[in-house]
């Protein structure tokens, strides 16, 4: 039976070291796909997987414990803002010179017909943009309102460039599925 | 479809996606970790129960033997120096019985010692019982004052005696004044112990200066070794063992001081000592903030306690309406409320355990009013380990000093 997050952090705080190696063991690789939706060049994901995870170690003492999931969560957390700080650095994440057009609604291709790992790629291969702010909507459940506020950006910005990923996104499983049916 | 549909089918279509990593990732984050890591972690250690237990247990016992000490004990300061004089009025008569100088005509016609007494005690000690065998004394005082007067009337009743010698009258003299010395001092001191009633405070306390801690994180030797630091910075022999920190990675803590707000009631024991128990809220408040890399994570956290003091207050003295005491005593803070806010964000957060702590205080009190005084505590506290992970002042300062300032309501009659 798998170690629950509980035992785990306890173990951690007792001063178990190999509990840093098992906290790692479960979510190194979740990590991995998580950053690769953010910089989809994989030799600077493991970079920013590395980082992440010396901040998950030494601040570890700042995660509180809020029931079985909520330590997935606080990594991806930390994941998340790793690799915004490392996109504004190495990826020229700039919002200047942004129009903010209006963006008609069209249906949605059924994303579950892709299979996951090219849906992750997928979204890594967004435009910069898109992809940080794709990232903050969907999976660290920001609000827009947030997402204006960590970025620095406005409100109608961030719904603009969400809007945008979204269709880019839809388009990339529409290619996706005609192939798959030609 | 609606964003927030789009979001939920995306969401769980990834949510258990999984990447593969390098085998060798781990040995390299490893490297990096700081390497009193563990040893940090492995100091918020829990008390064992046994030892928990104990130091409640001396706990009690210091506030108990306090009490006995200070405590003025009758018994020693009346009956025994009363007994023993009756004993040696008894033995100097046995004494003199047994003189063949002294005819029975003689000790019927002539007072003896005892009624050399007599008229000392009626005339000096029995006004003074008089006035302490008040209505308004309390039961125990009236029961003090019956303890001492058989002794008093034992020492006038007639004893079939003879004429002292004019060498045993003088220590009898003595004897008697001595005894008239001590009872007046104790009714004095029960005129004293009724004038001290109940008393309320209501006060403020905070501890002295925040703190805060800003620390680097450590290059284990390990990653020392990895980067070859020391060849590559040409400091071999400089460095000898000295620590290394990681560039851009920093904790820093900051521990508010912390503010108590109390209601206790001061009940007498004797007319120097009184004890005190009441409710304390104590709010401890935290920043922590952990920056990687210049990502910052900021963290605030905030602490409500309600304790229970028990105090010993021992007035050590009093001119007017001025009042100095020493007090010491412990508490039991229990966290009621324990809130978490991480980046704006509240979370929830395990409670701290039960916090004991020791203390002492110098108190100066001045009553503007029969009813109603001002006072002043700077004392000195001392916080236990209590073994929970929750970092607080309490933690990184056990001892601290602090000040409580408050009003005192006399609940009594003025």
């Amino acid at each position: 039976m798998q170690e629950t997050e509980r035992q785990l952090i306890e173990a951690i705080r007792a001063g178990d070291r190999e509990a840093f190696k098992r906290l790692y063991e479960r979510f190194a690789r979740y990590a991995m796909g998580v950053t690769l939706r953010y910089v989809p060049k994989r030799d600077d994901a493991l970079d920013i997987v590395q980082d992440s995870f010396i901040s998950i170690i030494t601040s570890i003492g700042t995660f509180e414990y809020r029931g079985e999931g909520s330590l997935k969560s606080w990594v991806s957390k930390i994941i998340s803002r790793q690799a915004v700080s490392w996109m504004k650095e190495h990826e020229q994440l700039s919002f200047s010179e942004l129009t903010l057009d209006e963006i008609e609604e069209e249906d949605d291709p059924a994303i579950e017909k892709v299979p996951k790992e090219l849906v992750n790629e997928m979204i890594g291969r967004l435009p910069v943009r898109y992809r940080v702010v794709v990232n903050l909507r969907a999976f660290e459940e920001l609000s827009h309102k947030d997402i204006a506020l960590r970025l620095g950006i406005s409100e109608k910005a961030s719904t603009t460039l969400f809007s945008r990923a979204k269709r880019k996104l839809a388009m990339m499983i529409k290619e996706y599925i005609n192939s798959q049916e030609i | 479809m609606k964003e927030e549909e789009w979001i939920q089918r995306l969401r769980n279509h990834l949510s258990d996606y999984e990447a593969p990593v390098p085998d060798d990732l781990w040995e390299r984050i490893e490297a990096q970790l700081p390497k009193d890591l563990v040893a940090e972690k492995s100091k918020a250690r829990r008390i064992p129960l046994w030892v928990r237990w104990m130091a409640a247990a001396v706990f009690v016992g210091v506030l108990v033997g306090t009490t006995v000490l200070l405590w003025p004990n009758h018994e020693e300061t009346t009956t025994a120096p009363m007994a023993s004089a009756t004993k040696e009025t008894e033995k100097t008569a046995k004494e003199t019985e047994k003189t063949p100088m002294k005819s029975e005509e003689t000790i019927e016609a002539e007072p003896v010692s005892p009624v050399i007494m007599s008229p000392v005690v009626t005339k000096t000690v029995q006004p003074f019982i008089a006035e302490a065998v008040d209505k308004s004394l309390p039961d125990t005082a009236s029961q003090y004052i019956k303890e001492v007067e058989p002794e008093i009337v034992e020492a006038q009743s007639p004893q079939p005696s003879v004429e002292p010698t004019p060498t045993e009258e003088q220590p009898k003299m003595k004897e008697t004044q001595q005894l008239i010395r001590e009872l007046d001092q104790k009714i004095a001191e029960y005129k004293t112990h009724r004038s001290h009633h109940t008393t309320v405070s209501l006060y403020a306390s905070n501890g002295f200066g925040d703190l805060s801690n800003r620390n680097g994180v450590l290059m284990s030797e390990q990653m020392l070794a990895n980067y070859d630091y020391d060849s590559r910075m040409g400091v071999a022999s400089t460095r000898s063992g000295s620590p290394v920190y990681l560039a851009n990675y920093e904790e820093r803590q900051k521990y508010h001081q912390p503010i108590s707000f109390g209601l206790t009631a001061n009940f007498p024991i004797s007319s120097a000592l009184s004890a005190s128990t009441g409710v304390v809220y104590t709010r401890l408040s935290s920043e922590f903030t952990n920056i990687a890399n210049s990502i910052v994570y900021e963290k605030k956290m905030t602490l409500h306690y309600i304790g229970i003091p028990l105090n010993v207050q021992y007035r050590v003295w009093q001119w007017h309406g001025l009042n100095v005491y020493a007090t010491a005593g412990g508490q039991a803070d229990f966290n009621v409320k324990a809130r978490l806010e991480a980046d704006g964000q509240e979370q929830e957060m395990e409670k701290d355990r039960v916090q004991w702590s020791v203390g002492g205080a110098l108190g100066v009190q001045y009553n503007i009013i029969p009813q109603l005084g001002l006072y002043a505590e700077p004392g000195i506290k001392y916080y236990f380990d209590n073994g929970s992970s929750v970092r607080n002042y309490f933690k990184y300062r056990p001892t601290n000093f602090n000040l409580q300032i408050g009003l005192r309501l006399n609940m009594g009659k003025p």
